[in-house]
């Protein structure tokens, strides 16, 4: 089976020699294998394919030198000797001149195919590999960027409420067949210039010369939403965001993942939180609360460091409210939790008429009637803390998010920080335990700075590494928590960028407490952020009120 | 860097009188201003009347100057990731700072036009796609296939000439003159008296002490790139080389009593060069050479066929080469400037350098039995260095070194 990874690849030029040819897209569970042989900044996607090949699924391929990574790629692969049959075809950048030479390429990946299989090529066959592409007739949501791969196409379709068409660089492929009949007649030459023509004719990718043809990519009437999907070091995909992520018509919501499902909670998350920004929340069927009297509704955070409850009553009051750590998984947690708030507002778990979990421990929680995002729960209780907020920031222990809500608390954009713990609380905490403090104890020193200590690294192992240096050359321990502090503000301030400024601003999540943090976020933004005492429960009251409904 | 080089002076000189001039070009506008790429083939330019400047250069000083991170910082507050090339994410940072007024380091000269070659990567024709998108100007990219075996190189010098004489008709059109074949073929004449003299320049380092060491060399990349259009550039590297050869002769070493010769793989860290310099010099270790300067070469110039080797030059570009060329050329240099070991510089942005690192060191390790070390960094982005780790690497390199003489 040769297996392929670019949408310029002649398929059907295989067919013609009788061969089997499918997608490369597996989503490896590591990259054990690539790492001891190729450099970290090769994208994910280039890691899971020598992956695959050093794993022995894959001895049959055929690449095409459409960016860096491929290009290295197949150096690597070739130095392997591990794959039977390996050819790397030249690409073009655009199809004016290079419609002649890629044409030699094609002949060239021929005569390949030919010594390799033995077999003369089939016209015929080659003829009938052509397939039209289908139009979108219904509203849906496009999967651009780069390819996603097959599990994570998966949980898109799986997260989305609408119909889901992948428009990825190597989901929309369609190659017309190169004049009436390409099984007879012309000379090999002019068939093989028609095909190059045909290749180079399709939708370009990003990595093309001329792109505006992807254009209509972006204006398609049932286009509804875009998933963006752009893969860690890739060199293309980030370009077009920049590029186009203010001048559209429609919601997008940007998923960088490093091409693993390591992080599947997050991304989870993510997608769902679009569908609802996309549809409302009606984008999941909702049973309106159907209940007169008194009666009383719960909001559960399971979050990665806290699990937060919130007890409301119909006149949204507060009845009770909790924060426990996280202990032994989302369900204990939520249930010690909810039993904790019941014993404070001194209720019985029967008068509790709805719950609603959100956070990352959500869909575990068997007692939550619902799950909703902690994006919309945060956006609903910040809207609930103080009505003129339009900017959310919530620091949270193993992720930060800057939430753009409107008038009436709906979640109108949102962004949240990668596979990485800078600027989160999760680093924070690594950075107290090396300094030998406690939260509490870092927040209240870091107040007392006088000399700016610049930490450069972003990545919390370095930084770790970075602090035990300052340690050593004695620098004053309240310099080194501003410095730390200076930099979750960094990684905060480049958030909030992305969405553009918009005040009000408040703070939530349980780095809120740490006045260090918030000033050095006010400095880097040159604003006022509201804090207030709920700010670490903020998740779990806005579940609260969407139970409410 | 403690024994000065005259060389040094007049570079200092060279550099200042380029960026003087284009300072006023700007100004009168008296010649179109090009920004181009270091592999694309700049004579024509050249030939056209265009003075050129060179974002990737720029990037460098930006680096060098630690102006590179505040650059970067407008290129992420737009949305570009990270992990994008810092070469990039300076100049479109810089640009941006320029256009909107907030200052950027020392900017280039505004360009008129920009022209570039994927024979470096593929991820530079994205960036000049934007400078063209933000400086509302045209640019052309030179498709350069990847020299790998089996592709015909005549077809791929054939490939990249037809380009060459479509950019010519475009320039044409743009500068309203006609393109002048005798200026072409001077300047091409001019560009392989300096190419010549720029190998003279490397050559020295053969020897046993080395005259003047990797970072004494460094910025003299500068004149071969930028200035080889100008019979200044080739009087240059002659002087040079004289001034190499009296200290030679005379037992000159450019850092006295150093027990070890080292190989340099990838972009220096311009921002940590002094650091790096004093570091290894403190453990004994002399930088002699590496394959950078390949990247600056640029010797398939030849004045009796001007647009072909022009052509060639930028098709045959060291960076679009296949690992296994590079392994080679590595290998050649360890054994014909006599090293003892070598220091591979991981660019974490950077694919072209080191994606296939890994292999090349671990061939030079194998085959030449050279002990070596992988630093890490990034081309100008000094967030990801960690000094501390590095220093221990280099630290345990001498080690090995040492170990290995034993």
């Amino acid at each position: 089976m040769i297996r392929y990874v670019c949408k310029y690849t002649p398929i059907e030029l295989f067919a013609g020699f009788g061969a089997e040819c499918a997608v490369l897209d597996d989503i490896p569970e590591n990259f054990d294998l690539s790492d001891g042989v190729a450099h970290a900044n090769l994208c994910g996607f280039g890691k899971s394919v020598i992956e695959a090949v050093l794993a022995g699924e894959v001895d049959e391929l055929v690449l095409v030198n459409c960016c860096d990574t491929m290009r290295r790629v197949y150096d690597v692969v070739r130095n392997s000797e591990a794959c039977r049959f390996l050819h790397l075809i030249d690409l073009p950048h655009d199809g004016g001149c290079g419609r002649e030479s890629f044409a030699r390429e094609l002949l060239r990946l021929k005569a390949a195919c030919a010594a390799y299989t033995r077999r003369e090529f089939d016209r015929k066959a080659f003829a009938a590999a052509f397939s039209p592409p289908s139009p979108a007739v219904e509203p849906y949501v496009g999967i651009l960027g780069v390819r996603a791969g097959r599990e994570m196409e998966a949980m898109m379709r799986d997260g989305l409420a609408l119909p889901v068409r992948n428009l990825t660089c190597i989901g929309n492929r369609a190659v017309a067949a190169p004049g009436a009949s390409p099984e007879n007649g012309k000379d090999e030459t002019a068939l093989f210039m028609e095909y190059a023509g045909a290749l180079l004719s399709q939708l370009p990718c990003r990595r093309m010369n001329d792109t505006t043809g992807r254009k209509q990519l972006y204006n398609d009437p049932n286009l509804r939403g875009i998933v963006y999907h752009t893969i860690k070091f890739c060199d293309y995909y980030g370009f077009e965001y920049a590029e186009i992520k203010s001048g559209l018509s429609v919601p997008i919501l940007r998923l960088e993942t490093d091409y693993t499902l390591q992080s599947r909670g997050q991304l989870r998350t993510r997608i769902e939180a679009f569908s609802e920004t996309l549809s409302g929340l009606g984008g999941r069927e909702r049973i309106r609360m159907n209940k007169t009297g008194k009666y009383y509704v719960a909001g559960i955070d399971s979050g990665s460091a806290s699990t937060d409850v919130v007890i409301l009553d119909n006149d949204r009051n507060v009845m009770a409210s909790i924060v426990i750590p996280t202990g032994g998984g989302a369900q204990s947690s939520a249930e010690k939790s909810l039993a904790e708030a019941l014993d404070l507002a001194g209720m019985e778990r029967g008068a509790i008429s709805r719950i609603v979990a959100t956070g990352y421990g959500r869909e575990h929680i068997r007692s939550g009637g619902e799950s909703i995002t902690e994006i919309s729960c945060h956006a609903r209780g910040a809207h609930f803390l103080n009505p003129g907020v339009r900017t959310v920031i919530d620091i949270g222990g193993q992720d930060s998010k800057v939430i753009r809500i409107d008038e009436t608390g709906a979640v109108r954009n949102f962004v949240m920080n990668g596979k990485c713990a800078a600027g989160t609380g999760r680093f924070l905490e690594m950075m107290a335990r090396t300094l030998g403090l406690s939260l509490k104890e870092m927040s209240e020193r870091g107040l007392s700075w006088k000399e700016d200590v610049v930490i450069s690294s972003m990545c919390t192992v370095f930084a770790e590494s970075e602090v035990v240096s300052l340690v050593a050359q004695n620098r004053a321990v309240p310099d080194i928590i501003h410095g730390l502090n200076n930099s979750v503000a960094a990684k905060v301030a480049a958030l909030v960028g992305r969405l553009g400024l918009e005040g009000d601003f408040i703070i939530t999540g349980g780095v809120a407490k740490n006045k260090g943090v918030v000033h050095a976020i006010e400095g880097k933004l040159g604003i006022k952020l509201y804090v207030c005492d709920e700010a670490q429960i903020c998740g779990a009251l806005g579940a609260a009120l969407f139970a409410l409904d | 860097m403690n024994q000065r080089l005259e060389a040094q002076h007049r570079l200092g000189g060279l550099i200042q009188k380029h960026y003087g001039r284009a300072r006023e070009i700007e100004r009168t506008r008296e010649q179109p201003i090009a920004w181009a790429s270091t592999g694309a083939p700049n004579e024509i330019l050249w030939a056209m009347g265009f003075f050129v400047q060179f974002p990737e250069a720029y990037a460098a000083t930006c680096g060098a100057r630690h102006a590179a991170h505040a650059h970067c910082a407008v290129t992420e507050a737009r949305g570009y990731e990270r992990h994008l090339c810092t070469y990039c994410r300076n100049s479109i940072g810089a640009s941006l700072a320029e256009m909107e007024g907030t200052g950027a380091f020392e900017p280039l000269a505004r360009p008129d036009f920009l022209l570039v070659s994927n024979n470096s990567c593929i991820l530079i024709t994205k960036w000049w796609e934007h400078l063209s998108h933000y400086w509302k100007i045209p640019m052309i990219n030179i498709d350069s296939p990847l020299v790998v075996p089996g592709m015909d190189r005549g077809d791929i010098i054939g490939h990249v000439k037809r380009q060459c004489i479509d950019l010519i008709q475009f320039l044409e059109d743009f500068t309203k003159k006609r393109f002048d074949h005798d200026r072409m073929k001077e300047i091409v004449e001019n560009g392989k008296r300096s190419a010549d003299g720029y190998r003279g320049m490397l050559d020295a380092s053969r020897h046993d002490p080395v005259p003047a060491s990797f970072f004494d060399l460094i910025g003299h990349n500068f004149p071969n790139l930028v200035l080889r259009y100008d019979p200044a550039s080739a009087e240059h590297y002659e002087q040079m080389k004289t001034e190499l050869d009296m200290r030679i002769a005379g037992g000159v070493a450019a850092a006295p009593g150093m027990k070890y010769r080292l190989y340099w793989d990838g972009v220096p860290y311009w921002f940590a060069i002094r650091n790096l310099y004093e570091k290894l010099r403190n453990f004994g270790m002399s930088l002699v050479t590496s394959t950078y300067f390949e990247v600056f070469a640029f010797e398939n110039l030849d004045p009796s066929h001007p647009l072909d080797s022009v052509a060639e030059n930028t098709a045959m570009f060291y960076l679009n080469r296949s690992v296994g060329y590079k392994t080679e050329t590595t290998e050649r240099i360890f054994r014909d400037f006599h090293l003892d070991g070598g220091v591979f510089a991981y660019a974490s942005s950077c694919k072209p350098f080191s994606i296939s690192m890994h292999y090349i060191a671990d061939t030079v390790r194998k085959k030449l039995g050279a002990p070596v070390t992988i630093i890490e960094g990034d081309l100008v982005d000094e967030t990801f260095y960690d000094e501390e780790r590095n220093n221990t690497k280099l630290q345990a390199l001498a080690e090995a070194l040492a170990a290995k003489r034993k």
